[in-house]
């Protein structure tokens, strides 16, 4: 009798005391309020989870140093928690779940990379909870009715074809080939997907100017990408699309650029000006294009603010990772003051209305599609030597250069 | 549909990649066939490798094959140590334990060095990056090239002293027949230990190489470790000539395989060997060329 | 035998005090997430030990067949099919992989053994990367959005659990079960005695295939989205060795301890110490495996005899 008495006793203390230690949570205190975000903090997309903890940071302090967030008649602290789900799904839905029943925030910040944000995303509308993300582009995370998520990143597929439009423009110009051939390798991701979605359709819908020779994705963290850049070779193509995220785009461009290889038209979707692939490819980033959600080289005073701000703070030119996270979470802060209240369902409305001037993003507005999407669009820069960037599209911009095309032949 | 000069330009590249893979592979193949232990923790040092030979060529300009070497010493050390102080309390209990305790190594490792270099990529650029030797109409990555010189005069050395020094011959025997190594008076505790620094040693000089061609966080290691275990099952797991061998069946099977197929589905080809090998001809190619000779 | 059946009442009568929790804190719904997580951990554990502790063939693989029943719910679950009448389905998808796999790997001996399901784990995840049409490929694959109440998945995943563990303590006390033992002991002489070890691998191995591949079908209905990376990843499968290792291996209890241990101090973790989590989880498994390679199985026995000694 006294033997499974104990046995049970023991096989019962243990995950009773470890309960007790994990449920034990405090609730805010007056007047705070709470805001998580479950970000990539290891693992694969670490370094531009870092980036995006950043771009919060630096919009949360501004509020809580200007005194606070002032909600009606009441000013809060903001208290922002940042979790790290090692860029695993899995962790990162269950981690933002955990974020809302244990330490009862108020509001969401989003994660980084499309899928994280896909597995994060059916939490919000349980909970009631607004969510604002600035982190995922894929069209799909508006397509599945949730009414609590927001989102400030344009689509890759507008990225794939706001690239199409423009060389088209440069076409018209007689700069590249009527048609030009194209040759295109996308990162076998969600993202390489919409990118290479965007630019067959676009291929199909203009077949005078545009025919594509080589379709082809690969996999993530690829070793050699010789035999693949011998394809592109092969192929002859006048135009070289690629869409890569940072380390593969170093490994790739590399390769390129030693096997001597040229096209007259480059780009890596949204790579070339980052600090990072600077620094790794050094002049061999030269005269890459890129289409960017935001670029340091925008001269509207907001980004200009901004970008001096970084630059005192850490000491490194910012990207558009800092840029979107850092407008994402001040959007949502324009969300909470519209509402006037700290209830979910509230804010979520004015977040539906609101319309954020002097934002950093190109055209100045952040406003949002009835199904959460921001209304956005995307820059067009190309690389130049010493560092820096020309904005090449689009022309209205009062930035825009003309971008020199066809490339230059390497030395 | 693809011409002869594009299939030997394949060819050369892959050769060059076979030397990577047999350099990165060579530690998990020493450890393995010592001491029978998968070392999950390979990638964290390789990881560790990239990361030291970046602070040597921060602070003292020291070119990044020379910071591989200066690794040799400093990660042997590191892999006794590890040795000593972890790895041999758990051998005498189950296998898998010393496993699962290099795996914690592993994220004990990734966290230190994102605490000490944060999560960014890193690269390193020398004078000779991005040159290319043109050779015969084809180029060659000058980097490329370098790291499998270095690795090829390495491997070489490492094959002489495995067969002429005492140490190489006692650990070969080890390899061979634990039970009898020790029957013949070798110490096996010391050789486990010997073999773990030098296993440890090889990841950190990969890791330095590593460094010469790709960017790297704290994350890096993890895709090649897997498609080492390919290698090392490949050349035999308890052949360590077998190793070069496994790497150039690997590298050639891939990058030819790309030509023909998704180059999304490079991997598969990595795993499908892996499972085929191990059934098909456990011994790896070692095995067959015995088999051959018998 | 008299003194089995006091301890064999522990089991139901702990199942029937957790099944309570919904009913007595059914807002709690915190401590119900963490039950629903905790009891998968625990029935995966629990299936992967008949053939990794029972039997000794440790896989590094099971991510495969979790990723496989988690697929099969979704796919039926996409077209129509209520999610709980898919799980045994995706049980049977992951049972019949499983005799694919396994007649091949299982006459391997114990490290080819591992190496090979890691190469086939991994091989299904790129696989499902690539093959578009059916999963989704690297866009992972996006849910119905209405699902169970908390309650009602907390109790799924409890049944998941006790089912496992009911079917594993039938396996430890039957003559199948003292087959795996000896096998494990000794192939050869098992053989030689009568024992059918391949035919006994193979069902222990599509047994405990079976089991986590009808987990995966749960708890992909509760993350509403799929996506190859984390349901055939190799953390997956690492974690279910893990569990088993810091539980106990071979034990009955070992894995529920190590489960509830695992998650909760992982849960934990990453709550309080988002930039060192890795690093803590890493140093306490190294203390862990350093002090009692038993896993916390051994170390209750130990204390238990300790006591039994002292009285």
């Amino acid at each position: 009798m006294m033997r499974w008495v104990r046995s049970g006793g023991v096989a019962l203390a243990v995950p009773a005391l470890l309960l007790a230690l994990v449920t034990g949570g405090q609730p805010a205190a007056v007047p705070e309020i709470s805001i998580g975000s479950v970000l990539p903090l290891s693992g694969a997309f670490g370094s531009s989870g870092n980036y995006f903890k950043q771009g919060y940071s630096m919009a949360i302090d501004d509020v809580n140093n200007a005194g606070g967030l002032q909600v009606g008649a009441q000013k809060y602290h903001i208290n922002l928690t940042i979790l790290d789900d090692g860029s695993d799904f899995t962790r990162s839905r269950s981690l933002v779940e955990k974020l809302v029943t244990d330490q009862h925030v108020n509001f969401l910040l989003g994660g980084y990379d499309t899928s994280l944000v896909e597995a994060q995303e059916v939490v919000p509308d349980q909970y009631q909870i607004p969510y604002v993300e600035g982190g995922g582009a894929a069209s799909d995370i508006f397509k599945r009715g949730y009414k609590y998520i927001f989102g400030t990143l344009a689509t890759i597929y507008d990225m794939g074809t706001i690239t199409m439009d423009y060389l088209a423009f440069e076409i018209g110009n007689g700069r590249l080939p009527k048609p030009s051939t194209i040759a295109v390798v996308w990162e076998n991701t969600d993202h390489g997907k919409d990118y290479v979605n965007a630019v067959v359709d676009e291929a199909k819908a203009h077949p005078d100017l545009f025919q594509i020779v080589l379709n082809q994705s690969f996999q993530l963290n690829g070793t050699d990408f010789s035999p693949l850049l011998q394809q592109v070779k092969a192929s002859n193509a006048a135009v070289f699309l690629s869409d890569a995220h940072l380390p593969d785009f170093i490994t790739m461009h590399r390769q390129y650029l030693q096997a001597g290889m040229y096209n007259q038209f480059i780009t890596y979707g949204a790579r070339g000006p980052d600090q990072k692939g600077r620094q790794a490819l050094g002049p061999g980033a030269d005269y890459l294009v890129a289409a960017l959600w935001w670029t340091p080289a925008l001269k509207d005073p907001a980004s200009q603010l901004f970008t001096e701000r970084y630059m005192r703070e850490y000491h490194a030119i910012p990207d558009w990772f800092q840029a979107l996270s850092f407008e994402t979470a001040r959007v949502l802060v324009r969300g909470i003051q519209d509402a006037g209240s700290l209830n979910g369902p509230a804010v979520r409305d004015a977040l539906a209305k609101v319309v954020l001037r002097n934002s950093l993003l190109p055209g100045g507005v952040i406003r949002f599609q009835p199904n959460g999407q921001v209304i956005g669009s995307y820059v067009m820069v190309q690389t130049t030597p010493g560092n820096t960037v020309r904005i090449i599209w689009p022309k209205k911009l009062p930035e825009a250069r003309d971008a020199t095309l066809p490339l230059p032949h390497p030395q | 549909m693809y011409t002869a000069q594009d299939l030997i330009s394949v060819g050369i590249s892959a050769l060059l990649t076979a030397g990577l893979y047999a350099v990165m592979s060579y530690g998990l193949a020493i450890i393995y066939g010592v001491m029978k232990v998968i070392n999950l923790s390979n990638a964290g040092f390789v990881m560790l490798g990239a990361f030291l030979t970046l602070v040597y060529f921060q602070q003292w300009h020291l070119d990044p094959i020379l910071g591989a070497f200066l690794n040799l010493p400093v990660f042997f050390v590191m892999g006794w140590l590890v040795y000593r102080l972890l790895v041999r309390r758990v051998m005498t209990a189950l296998p898998i334990a010393s496993l699962l305790l290099l795996f914690a190594l592993w994220l004990v490792v990734q966290n230190v060095a994102l605490l000490i270099w944060g999560s960014e990529d890193q690269s390193i650029i020398t004078a000779y990056t991005y040159k290319a030797l043109a050779l015969l109409g084809f180029r060659i990555s000058l980097t490329r090239l370098l790291v499998f010189g270095v690795a090829l005069a390495v491997l070489t050395v490492l094959h002489y002293g495995l067969g002429h020094t005492y140490i190489g011959k006692a650990l070969r025997a080890t390899v061979q027949d634990p039970q009898a190594a020790l029957l013949v008076g070798i110490d096996t505790g010391r050789i486990s230990a010997v073999a773990f620094g030098l296993g440890t040693a090889f990841a950190g000089f990969a890791g330095g190489l590593l460094a010469l061609l790709f960017s790297f966080t704290p994350d890096f290691g993890g895709s090649f470790q897997l498609k080492s275990f390919t290698i090392i099952v490949l050349g035999g797991l308890e052949n360590l000539a077998g190793v070069t061998v496994g790497a150039a069946i690997l590298a050639f099977a891939e990058s030819f395989a790309v030509l023909f197929m998704r180059a999304s589905l490079q991997d598969v080809v990595a795993y499908a060997l892996l499972v085929v090998a191990l059934i098909v001809m456990p011994g790896g190619v070692a095995q067959l060329l015995a088999r051959s000779r018998s | 035998m008299r003194a089995a059946r006091p301890a064999a009442l522990a089991a139901p009568v702990i199942g029937i005090l957790l099944a309570l929790v919904p009913v007595i804190a059914p807002r709690n719904v915190s401590l119900l997430n963490l039950g629903f997580f905790t009891f998968l951990y625990v029935a995966r554990g629990v299936a992967w030990n008949i053939l990794g502790g029972f039997a000794g063939y440790i896989s590094f693989g099971y991510a495969a067949f979790f990723g496989l029943g988690a697929y099969t719910t979704a796919l039926l679950w996409l077209r129509g099919w209520a999610p709980v009448a898919t799980y045994p389905l995706a049980g049977l998808v992951a049972a019949a992989f499983s005799l694919v796999v396994g007649a091949p790997t299982l006459r391997l001996v114990g490290p080819y053994f591992s190496i090979a399901t890691i190469g086939v784990g991994e091989a299904m995840r790129i696989l499902a990367l690539n093959l578009d049409r059916v999963t989704g490929g690297a866009s992972g694959l996006n849910l119905p959005t209405t699902v169970p109440s908390k309650g009602w998945f907390y109790t799924a995943a409890l049944v998941c659990a006790a089912v496992s563990f009911a079917i594993a303590a039938g396996v430890r006390r039957s003559r199948f079960g003292l087959g795996l033992q000896a096998l494990r002991m000794d192939q050869e002489a098992a053989e030689s005695l009568g024992v059918r070890t391949a035919l006994f691998k193979n069902l222990a191995h599509i047994l405990s295939a079976f089991l986590v591949g009808a987990c995966g079908g749960l708890e992909a209905t509760y993350l509403q989205y799929l996506h190859p990376d984390s349901v055939f990843g190799f953390t997956e499968s690492i974690s279910l060795v893990l569990i088993t290792l810091i539980g106990g291996l071979g034990t009955l209890w070992g894995p529920v301890l190590g489960a509830a241990v695992f998650y909760a101090v992982q849960d934990y973790l990453l709550a309080s110490y988002p930039t060192l989590h890795l690093l803590v989880y890493g140093v306490l498994l190294i203390l862990i495996l350093l002090f009692e390679p038993k896993g916390l199985a051994g170390l209750a026995a130990r204390l238990w005899r300790r006591m039994q000694v002292s009285r």
